[in-house]
């Protein structure tokens, strides 16, 4: 009697996870919604669980199926904005100096004086990470961080930082103790509310019980 | 789409009904960006359906301009396929004459 053929064993959980947080990883890097590709996750998982093959056999490289999802999908909105990401580093920037100002910079009389150096340094600092994030994501992801793409912008940027640093470390800005309070509160919730913003639009929310992509809703890409 | 008439499936069960009308079984690298595209386009309708003990289900039913679509291709393809067969039966004909 032949006995039956046996089934293939199924992939393992592990090879499905790294290969589905590679492939969100790389959507929510080409502009789609987290609440889409929570769907698409969840889907193709299920999907490669009932077929028993290996997501690479069954799905393709990562790469080649991100771009054709993404392409099928038109409602796609690059998730950090350079705008965006920009207005979070100067409103943070502006708050820092001025709640320095506020609990450290208080002069005789009603006057503080806020360190806008730092305000400066940050601002210059993260408009020049939002820059680059389009062009590192290329390189970074999945990928060694030390290629030369990403180094050869980088490093100078990392130069120009620093000389901006040393330039701006003595700006400071004096005026009345209550206008460095109101600017503060302003800075702080314009602060929070930016970043609050960008989260929701980065927030990966995988539908159903998928033990194994929970990491998705809360890991570095749910965040 | 045309394999959504016999009703609503999820994208798995899609790939055995190709298997099943006897042609190839598309890949899910192939199947899934076209059911996102005519998600997109809106020619089928996603309903997420929780499964009793397993993961939830993504069901794709035909829309109401689907099933148009549906019609419209499959007389299109009815005509190309006549068009082809007469070409056929011609170079038949000719060399049997």
């Amino acid at each position: 009697m032949i006995p039956p053929p046996k089934m293939p064993p199924p992939p393992s959980e592990t090879s499905r996870r790294v290969y589905f947080e590679r492939l969100a990883a790389t959507l929510l890097a080409q502009g789609v919604p987290g609440d889409r590709i929570g769907e698409v996750v969840a889907e193709l998982d299920g999907h490669v669980a009932m077929a028993r093959v290996d997501p690479v056999d069954e799905l393709g490289p990562v790469g080649e199926l991100a771009t054709a999802l993404a392409t099928s999908i038109s409602d796609r909105r690059p998730v950090r904005s350079f705008l965006g990401d920009s207005l979070i580093g100067v409103a943070g920037g502006v708050a820092i100096a001025a709640g320095g100002g506020v609990l450290f910079g208080r002069q005789a009389g009603s006057e503080a004086v806020l360190p806008l150096g730092i305000a400066a340094y940050l601002t210059v600092f993260t408009i020049g990470m939002a820059l680059l994030r389009g062009y590192g994501s290329r390189s970074l992801i999945g990928k060694s961080r030390f290629e030369l793409p990403s180094a050869t912008v980088f490093v100078p940027f990392l130069v120009v930082v620093a000389l901006v640093s040393a330039i701006t470390q003595g700006w400071q800005w004096t005026t009345s103790f209550g206008a460095a309070l109101v600017l503060f509160v302003v800075s702080l919730v314009s602060t929070v509310l930016l970043a609050r913003w960008s989260i929701r639009r980065s927030r990966i929310e995988v539908p159903g019980r998928v033990r194994h992509l929970r990491r998705l809703q809360w890991g570095p890409f749910g965040r | 789409m045309a394999v959504l008439q016999g009703g609503p499936a999820y994208g798995y069960e899609i790939a055995n009904r190709f298997e099943e009308a006897g042609l190839a079984r598309p890949k899910g690298g192939t199947l899934y960006p076209i059911l996102s595209r005519l998600e997109d386009e809106g020619l089928i309708d996603p309903t997420w359906v929780e499964g009793a003990s397993g993961p939830s289900r993504k069901y794709y039913g035909l829309t109401e301009s689907g099933a148009a679509a549906v019609g419209e291709l499959g007389a299109e393809w009815g005509s190309f396929v006549d068009r082809v067969s007469t070409l056929f039966y011609q170079s038949d004909r000719r060399a049997a004459s």
